[in-house]
């Protein structure tokens, strides 16, 4: 409890650092870099603490994470208090670097995340009590604090987008919690979605960086023009661009990319609250605001950027109006509003930074408290469908007051903080218009605010209309985190003067906001949103007839069914029953064939040099070739699987012995094991394999020995291409003199492998780790299927 | 398969080929072997153990001593935590990653020479047996 009071308290501290924020930015701090390690850290610490002591610590974790994401609060407003940019070398020949960027952008995300976390874990306390297995939730939840953390504050590039995978990867994890079949494919999707198009977004990195010189992104916004016009003059804009959007996008759940969101409701709700609405859905959006400065006004970007986030503000408001379930109107809500941050952007003058900024502020805070108390009716009224809930402010009246306030700010209704998002959106809106742009801007800003407050009203309707349908009661417990976030918005509301302070010190590294102060009062955006309670409230009068006229609309269509995931999905053979169902109606073999010839044919046909057959074999290498050959055409005559395995590997254990003759000992040794490990191995899977059938069909008979005998052909070209060309002199002296004094070793082939091409050794152990794993996974699975 | 000939025959060689596995392992650096090598043997022993005997005799043997055993997966996250650890090692003195040194080692009795590289090899050395035997008994198994 008093962590929850002392984040209010915190709250009025980063405020005032807002007001403090006239003094120039000084030097970084001494302690700045040392501060934002320890911060990004701290989590992952943790995290490892919470597996490794899982026992000890089930019962103690949430009120552990939640005091540790307190003093990460503690720590973002000193961040906020002392920007600068620091760097760890890491791995300095690929311009990759631990670095990184703590401005008031940066510092002011890490305090929303941190804030958001320390209420989310205290909630997750009493939400995830008796449930099995909760240090897996949590050990997972401070990860993604981390990863999230680390988002925000890396500078380099490439360490922000491993960061950027980590929270998708811990999304996945959350998501399929409960691990029922709902749950994984839920986040089968999400991670496909946000992970997949995150390495389109690391291809516009690379070309990004490619272009500018430089990976950090305190070097690009160090002059955002020269950053900008280096990229233009190497003609890469479009693609950047674009891969940059395709990541942001899909991370931020923007049309046609927001399929993954609704679906992601599958997780425990406190993982909703935190990262499905008040932060990893922020990473985009914050990439976003932060590569403003070097994108904004470009060409693919104007385009893109504000049609993007208005389809999918008006979107996501029709649809939650649609839903039946609370977490899954929250969600489409959700989407709706992180359509508003990106229009915000979109609109690319201040008043609409400051639109996305006070916005980022508003939801992360509203939408976070709203997905507690759903939690909340879930936990307690024992349903999550609209249909089967009313009157709920009888038997659970402060839960009422709670979710009327943040519900009413999700709205946009006066002296609550989410009053202004829907000002400024009209106010950028009707400023665009006034600025040559077309009407629809300000037409869909009004229908999809309109939404807004009939989906608002629908979700608080649960608690006003009809009669009290029951629950069990409302814990203080779960109820203090989202009622501190209520009193927040409203808080908000009543200063707005506190709000604008606080956008603008967070915007500031975005552009110049000074000029925007937040009031109540009489202007064309006012009377808008006048236009819009009437509108709103005569539509929800008359909401059942709004419910006939668009639910066949949104059945039918595109934009609601996820029509092209599945698409991709099935041409992709990612759902394994269709790849399965296709696979099996061949055998292994046909496919291995049919894979074969192309390689066969290119290798072949691009042959240009004859072999050069000069040399001898000597008599030992004539016995060694011949009995190789006869052990070939045993391979032939064999019928049965073990008789195959057994001839084949007579050719095996000849090339061990050609090595041994060739004065290659350490090649004969492992040649010898792998020959006789895959024939142990050989032997302990092919008595479960039906016998193949006999080739009655000459013609196939006839194809299979074609491809044989040229892919064996292929691999006689190749080789004897490789082999053409000698070896430079220089590399293999290099390894002679360097071995023994370089690596104090006398077995050079050794020496190379374990310490000149150590890091090749490591990857290629990795492989061998994750062959073994596969094995495993695709035997346990067997079962399943 | 399982004759008397074969079983004695393995109770007898396994032991051995654990032993040649293991001075394969060590001589690496300086013979014909290394920590692949090694790995494999030790492999390919512990799967003729699978073949030769069922697995339920596996099983007992196995779980008598499972305290010092643990499932060979254990055993692939271990490998690679002290292959990759060896180059943080070297990250955290100021080299680039996975540099190696060596140096001689006096003991008490005799001055041998050893390079932190053999550690690297360990952590192949495990992969590589742990990996395979995992393959191994998921085969048996099914």
């Amino acid at each position: 409890m008093s962590s929850g009071k002392s984040s209010v308290i915190a709250g009025l501290l980063i405020a005032l650092s807002g007001y403090a924020s006239a003094s120039p930015v000084g030097q970084p701090e001494a302690y700045t870099g040392i501060a934002a390690a320890v911060l990004v850290f701290i989590p992952f610490m943790l995290s490892t603490v919470f597996v490794m002591f899982r026992e000890y610590l089930e019962d103690w974790m949430g009120l552990l994470g939640s005091f540790i994401s307190f003093v990460a609060f503690l720590l973002s407003l000193y961040l906020a208090n002392n920007p600068g940019a620091v760097s760890f070398t890491w791995i300095p020949s690929m311009g990759i670097d631990l670095s990184f960027l703590v401005d008031q952008l940066s510092a002011g995300m890490s305090a929303l995340i941190t804030g958001v976390g320390t209420l989310v874990f205290l909630y997750s306390d009493r939400y995830m009590e008796n449930e099995p297995d909760s240090w897996r939730f949590y050990s997972v939840l401070i990860a993604f604090m981390g990863s999230m953390l680390g988002l925000v504050l890396s500078s380099n590039l490439i360490v922000l987008f491993l960061f950027w995978e980590g929270t998708s990867i811990c999304s996945y994890l959350l998501i399929s919690h409960y691990r029922d079949e709902a749950g994984f494919r839920a986040a089968r999707k999400s991670l496909l979605i946000t992970a997949g198009s995150g390495i389109i977004m690391l291809a516009g990195f690379v070309m990004l960086g490619e272009a500018a010189a430089t990976f950090s992104l305190v070097d690009m916004l160090s002059s955002p023009g020269t950053t900008l016009q280096a990229v233009q003059e190497s003609g890469l804009l479009p693609a950047v661009s674009l891969s940059l959007l395709t990541g942001i996008a899909a991370k931020s759940a923007q049309f046609p990319f927001h399929i993954w969101l609704p679906d992601a409701m599958e997780a425990p709700t406190p993982v909703s609250a935190f990262l499905h609405s008040a932060t990893m859905v922020k990473a985009g959006v914050y990439l976003l605001g932060r590569l403003t400065p070097i994108f904004s006004g470009t060409e693919v970007w104007s385009t893109l950027v504000l049609p993007m986030g208005l389809l999918t503000m008006m979107l996501g408001a029709l649809l939650a109006f649609l839903s039946d379930d609370i977490k899954r109107l929250l969600a489409y809500s959700t989407i709706s509003h992180l359509g508003l941050i990106v229009a915000g952007f979109g609109f690319g003058d201040s008043l609409g930074v400051e639109t996305a900024t006070v916005h980022i502020l508003n939801h992360g805070i509203f939408k976070a408290s709203l997905f507690m108390i759903a939690g909340i009716i879930a936990h307690e009224a024992g349903s999550r469908s609209i249909r089967e809930l009313s009157g709920l402010r009888k038997s659970m009246p402060l839960t009422a007051v709670v979710a009327t306030l943040s519900g009413l700010s999700m709205a946009g209704l006066p002296l609550l903080g989410g009053f202004f998002s829907k000002e400024l959106l009209y106010e950028s809106s009707i400023h665009a218009f006034s600025h040559g742009s077309t009407i629809f801007i300000p037409i869909i800003s009004f229908l999809a605010s309109v939404f807004t407050l009939l989906y608002s009203l629908k979700f608080l309707s649960i608690f006003y209309l009809g009669e009290d349908s029951g629950a069990h009661g409302e814990p203080f417990k779960l109820l203090l985190p989202p009622a501190l976030l209520a009193g927040i918005t409203l808080f908000f509301g009543l200063f707005p003067g506190f709000l604008s302070a606080l956008a603008g010190f967070m915007a500031q590294t975005i552009a110049d906001l000074h000029g925007i102060e937040l009031h109540y009062g009489v202007n064309k955006a006012f009377l808008l949103g006048i236009a819009t309670y009437i509108t709103g409230a005569i539509l929800f009068r008359s909401k059942n007839l709004l419910y006939r006229v668009s639910e066949p609309l949104m059945s039918h269509s595109v934009l609601k069914e996820d029509i092209w995931y599945r698409k991709l999905l099935e041409v992709g053979w990612i759902e394994e029953r269709t790849a399965l169902s296709f696979f099996d109606r061949h055998f292994l073999h046909t496919w291995v064939a049919w894979l074969l010839i192309p390689v066969i044919s290119w290798v072949l046909l691009t042959q240009r040099f004859l072999p050069d057959l000069a040399g001898s074999l000597g008599y030992a290498g004539l016995f060694i070739f011949i009995t190789a050959l006869g052990g070939s055409l045993g391979v032939l005559r064999a019928r049965k699987h073990i008789s195959t395995a057994l001839t084949l590997s007579i050719l095996g254990f000849m090339t061990a012995i050609y090595y041994l003759l060739a004065n290659a000992p350490d090649l004969t040794m492992t040649q010898l094991m792998v020959e006789t490990l895959t024939l142990l191995i050989f032997l302990t899977v092919l008595k479960e394999l039906p016998e193949l059938p006999s080739s009655t069909h000459q013609r196939k008979r006839l194809r299979d020995i074609l491809i044989a005998f040229c892919s064996g052909l292929m691999v006689f070209f190749s080789m004897s291409g490789a082999t053409r060309f000698p070896t430079p002199d220089r590399l293999s002296s290099f390894f002679t003199d360097h071995a023994l004094p370089g690596s104090g070793g006398e077995n050079i082939v050794n020496v190379i492998l374990v310490d000149f091409r150590g890091l090749d050794t490591l990857g290629e152990i990795s492989v061998i780790a994750m062959a073994g794993l596969a094995v495993v996974m695709l035997f346990r699975r067997r079962d399943r299927l | 398969m399982t004759t008397v000939i074969a079983r004695e025959a393995t109770r007898i060689s396994v032991p051995l080929m654990f032993l040649v596995s293991i001075s394969f392992f060590l001589q690496g650096h300086n013979l014909p072997g290394g920590g692949f090598i090694g790995g494999v043997m030790t492999a390919a022993a512990l799967s003729l153990v699978y073949i030769v005997f069922d697995r339920q005799t596996v099983k007992q043997i196995y779980c008598r001593k499972r305290k010092l055993m643990p499932s060979y997966m254990s055993g692939l996250g271990a490998g690679l935590f002290i292959a990759a650890g060896t180059g943080v090692v070297a990250m955290l003195m100021g080299l680039p990653f996975l540099t190696h040194g060596h140096g001689k080692v006096d003991l008490l009795l005799a001055e041998i020479h050893l390079s932190t590289a053999v550690a690297f090899d360990l952590g192949v050395y495990i992969v590589v047996a742990t990996s395979s035997l995992t393959i191994v008994e998921v085969l048996a198994e099914a």
